[in-house]
């Protein structure tokens, strides 16, 4: 896992890894594994599941895999909202962490 | 790159310890004078002001920033002796406790019960690290949390 991935994965807009094709930028840093899961985590965090988005996430993972899947993106919404909920602050972990959330922001 | 195998050092999908730690330093805010004794009361009284960023030095002198948070973390030395452990690890790898862990240890079982989670997903491994570690980052991202 690189600094450029974890800058990308912010940068790339909603939906942005279901495009088709998808970038240059994309197939560089993530091969098809990665983008049918960062687009299913899009769908499942923006809204609902495709049929297409589900196809995809079939072809490079298996039920088991799917399931583990499933619950990590699950549980960092939970545990995302409830961040995003209370305002808890960044401690800057992770390079490009964006600014504290201020007031309604 | 396989799903089931790709990634390097396994991180924690919750705070990679390859990245910096926290407690670089104090943030330069009003809430600096604050120390590690101070009552809830005084604590909420500065966090309720949207000009000082919450956050306070602990007993054992670690700066815990909780950023903007609208309600405060535990003092991790008033915490029990098991999740004092758990606070303890985490400030051996990361510089300090982890901020949502404070705000979750209001509630023991609660914070217990996510802890359980985590460990579980951990355990399960059948992606990759790093595959956990980018999909909790771009989720995180469109829920629009810090990170």
């Amino acid at each position: 896992m690189t600094d450029e991935q974890l800058r990308a994965v912010v940068a790339v807009g909603r939906g942005g890894f279901d495009a088709d094709p998808p970038s240059e930028e994309q197939v560089t840093l993530f091969d098809a594994a990665f983008r049918a899961a960062l687009a299913y985590a899009d769908a499942m965090t923006t809204g609902d599941v495709s049929d297409a988005v589900f196809e995809r996430v079939r072809e490079h993972f298996d039920d088991d895999q799917i399931v583990e899947l499933t619950e990590v993106i699950a549980w960092e919404n939970a545990s995302a909202r409830f961040n995003r909920a209370l305002r808890i602050g960044s401690q800057h972990l992770w390079p490009g962490s964006p600014p504290d959330p201020v007031g309604d922001g | 790159m396989n799903a089931s195998t790709a990634g390097e050092a396994r991180p924690n999908p919750r705070g990679p310890a390859r990245y910096p730690s926290v407690g670089s330093g104090r943030p330069e805010t009003e809430a600096a004078s604050l120390d590690g004794h101070a009552p809830v009361a005084q604590l909420a009284e500065a966090t309720a002001s949207k000009s000082v960023r919450s956050g306070f030095e602990s007993q054992s002198g670690h700066w815990l920033n909780l950023g903007m948070a609208r309600i405060e973390g535990i003092d991790p030395d008033q915490a029990d002796d098991r999740t004092k452990a758990v606070f303890a690890a985490q400030t051996q790898r990361w510089g300090a406790p982890l901020g949502p862990h404070l705000v979750y240890a209001r509630r023991p079982s609660i914070y217990r019960g996510a802890r359980t989670m985590w460990s579980g997903l951990d355990e399960s491994g059948l992606l990759s690290p790093a595959m956990h570690a980018i999909v909790n980052r771009r989720v995180a991202s469109l829920v629009g949390c810090v990170f």
